[in-house]
């Protein structure tokens, strides 16, 4: 192992490190009275670190295995769909002017998730058919993505100013608006999820040998694409419901923890969990803090760091290829 | 040990039809090189018989079972394969490579790791286990491949063109290395230099069978005295035979000599 390879290693492991911060800065903020601080910190600052923790893993976890799977490091957990139709799921409850809640949940909420998976259900459909490879899918995929989106744009034109500013403020992604009940109502979907797309790591490692290969080692390609898919989509919907649209965790998470520890699907996909949970957390907390008037929202934190960061990761891996 | 029986295969890719009635049995223990020109079906059939590609008519079975109707499993416990272009992009060890053979039983990453290592061992490249793999020389690389084949512990070997793009001394390696890797189970190889079938084993038992066009040109023995004049007919140019039986080289030749 060269020594340049060394150093990249261990340059993703301390910076990996550094992304535990995160939690610990979710958890500060300034002091006040200790009835007021103690309300703080329990009813929203520990709920928001734990949704921070949760969409975090989540993205981290369905990037790699999207990753994986479509054997394509630009492939990200969106690209089945789930972002797109969760926009227009979310846009059409604005324009529709829905209630603050449909059947105990916020609607916004709801609407993005039953769009999310309307669309990811058409991928999934397409993965599910044995007639189709599976760079195919990551075509359906992609071309489902730029129907909803126009679909999105059409919602959008139809749209009042007020429903508009929201739209877009939804879009930008926030982890203060999920509050507690909602976090142990995400948590056990996501943690099914997670468990679901762990299992499939000795699967995709084999994966990585190219489908026919895989298939005459004795891998079902086609069930591992549908549970894989079905896994991410469902995660990535509760996460994108919840918090909106959070773009490049899915994306840089996966390549740094391969820059760090090797492309071994055991270590890629439980670090892209814990990495990305880190990360969000972190992103979160910089927005929160950097700038006392205004709070950043977490989409637009993770956009600033993510394309500087993957142009470096992208620098870093050509240096040793 | 594996026993693969065509049945009047016919593929057909579009309007063109790849392969016609291709009937081939390879025995238990049998070691068969297949030949012929580009285009003449070689690798659709291996591919047909790994459940890969679906048969326009005809069909394939493994000991007696349809080769579509077992499950991926069953059918990498009956066959393994060596494609033209084995080995991937991603940076992951020759280790790592390796144990991914391991896929079809039910072990604990520890036994897939020690197999692995066995595999790695008995093909001369455990000095590698940990060099990642796009980082080998093309020679070295063909011994992982090779370790893989071993590490699956199937019945029957399909391999393509396993000396492809190797220098002479890593040709003759690689055949050696094969011909030990396939001690216990029969053997398919697709090559266009038939003057390495011999390192296989056995001339007077192993087995050439030419395809062309889609159809059996001829099935004969390696030491067939006739086997120039009938590659002549297959490949329409013109071979010189150097050498004796036995230890006999058949080369194309350029010019208008006849047929030997």
């Amino acid at each position: 192992m060269s020594l340049r390879r060394i150093h990249s290693h261990w340059l993703g492991r301390i910076v990996i490190t550094l992304f535990w911060l995160g939690p610990v800065l979710g958890l500060l903020g300034p002091s006040g009275p200790a009835e007021t601080e103690a309300f703080v910190f329990w009813q929203l600052r520990v709920p928001r670190v734990l949704s921070g923790l949760l969409v975090g893993g989540t993205l981290g976890l369905a990037g790699a295995v999207t990753q994986a799977l479509f054997r394509n490091p630009l492939a990200t957990p969106s690209t089945t769909g789930s972002l797109a139709g969760a926009t227009v799921g979310a846009l059409l409850a604005l324009v529709c002017g829905l209630g603050s809640t449909s059947f105990g949940l916020p609607a916004i909420a709801l609407a993005a998730f039953i769009g999310a998976l309307l669309t990811s259900g058409v991928v999934l459909a397409a993965s599910a058919s044995g007639r189709l490879h599976t760079q195919d899918v990551l075509i359906v995929g992609i071309a489902v993505t730029l129907a909803a989106t126009s679909a999105a744009t059409i919602v959008e034109d139809l749209a009042d100013t007020p429903a508009l500013v929201a739209a877009s403020r939804w879009s930008l992604g926030h982890l203060g608006q999920v509050g507690s009940g909602q976090v142990r109502l995400a948590a056990p979907i996501m943690a099914a999820c997670w468990f679901t797309m762990l299992t499939q790591a000795r699967a995709l490692q084999t994966l990585v040998l190219g489908e026919d290969v895989a298939h005459s080692r004795g891998l079902s390609v086609r069930r591992v694409r549908f549970v894989s898919l079905c896994a991410s989509s469902l995660a990535v919907a509760t996460a994108v419901a919840w918090c909106g649209p959070i773009a490049f965790i899915g994306l840089i998470v996966p390549a740094l923890v391969r820059l760090a520890f090797g492309a071994s699907q055991r270590l890629v996909l439980p670090g892209s969990l814990l990495t990305g949970a880190a990360l969000l957390t972190l992103c979160d907390s910089l927005g929160r803090l950097m700038w006392s008037r205004h709070e950043i929202p977490v989409g637009v934190v993770t956009a600033a760091l993510g394309a500087p960061t993957l142009v470096a990761l992208i620098a870093l891996r050509n240096r040793h290829t | 040990m594996t026993d693969i029986f065509v049945d009047r295969l016919g593929v057909n890719r579009g309007s063109r039809r790849v392969l016609d009635e291709v009937t081939l049995r390879v025995r238990p223990g049998e070691r068969v090189a297949i030949v012929g020109p580009n285009g003449a079906g070689k690798t659709t059939l291996m591919r047909a018989i790994l459940g890969l590609q679906n048969a326009t008519s005809g069909r394939v079975t493994l000991d007696g079972e349809p080769t579509l109707e077992l499950t991926p499993r069953q059918r990498a416990a009956k066959i393994a394969w060596l494609p033209q272009q084995a080995l991937v992009d991603e940076p992951i060890s020759a280790l790592e490579f390796v144990q991914a053979a391991r896929y079809r039983m039910h072990e604990s990453p520890e036994a897939a790791k020690v197999a692995a290592l066995r595999a790695l061992d008995s093909v001369g490249a455990k000095e590698w286990v940990e060099r990642v793999i796009t980082h080998l020389s093309g020679g070295e690389q063909q011994r992982v491949a090779l370790a893989a084949l071993l590490a699956q512990e199937a019945s029957a070997l399909l391999v393509d063109e396993p000396a492809n793009h190797l220098d002479p001394a890593q040709q003759v390696s690689v055949w050696g290395l094969l011909s030990r890797v396939a001690e216990n189970c029969s053997i398919v190889v697709i090559t266009h230099d038939i003057n390495l079938v011999p390192l296989l084993g056995d001339v007077a038992r192993t087995r050439i069978v030419a395809l062309r066009r889609g159809h059996i040109a001829f099935d004969t023995v390696a030491n067939d005295p006739a086997l120039p004049e009938r590659l002549c007919e297959l490949y329409e140019t013109q071979m010189r035979v150097y050498g004796q039986d036995g230890h006999r080289v058949i080369l194309p030749c350029v010019g208008s000599e006849p047929c030997p």
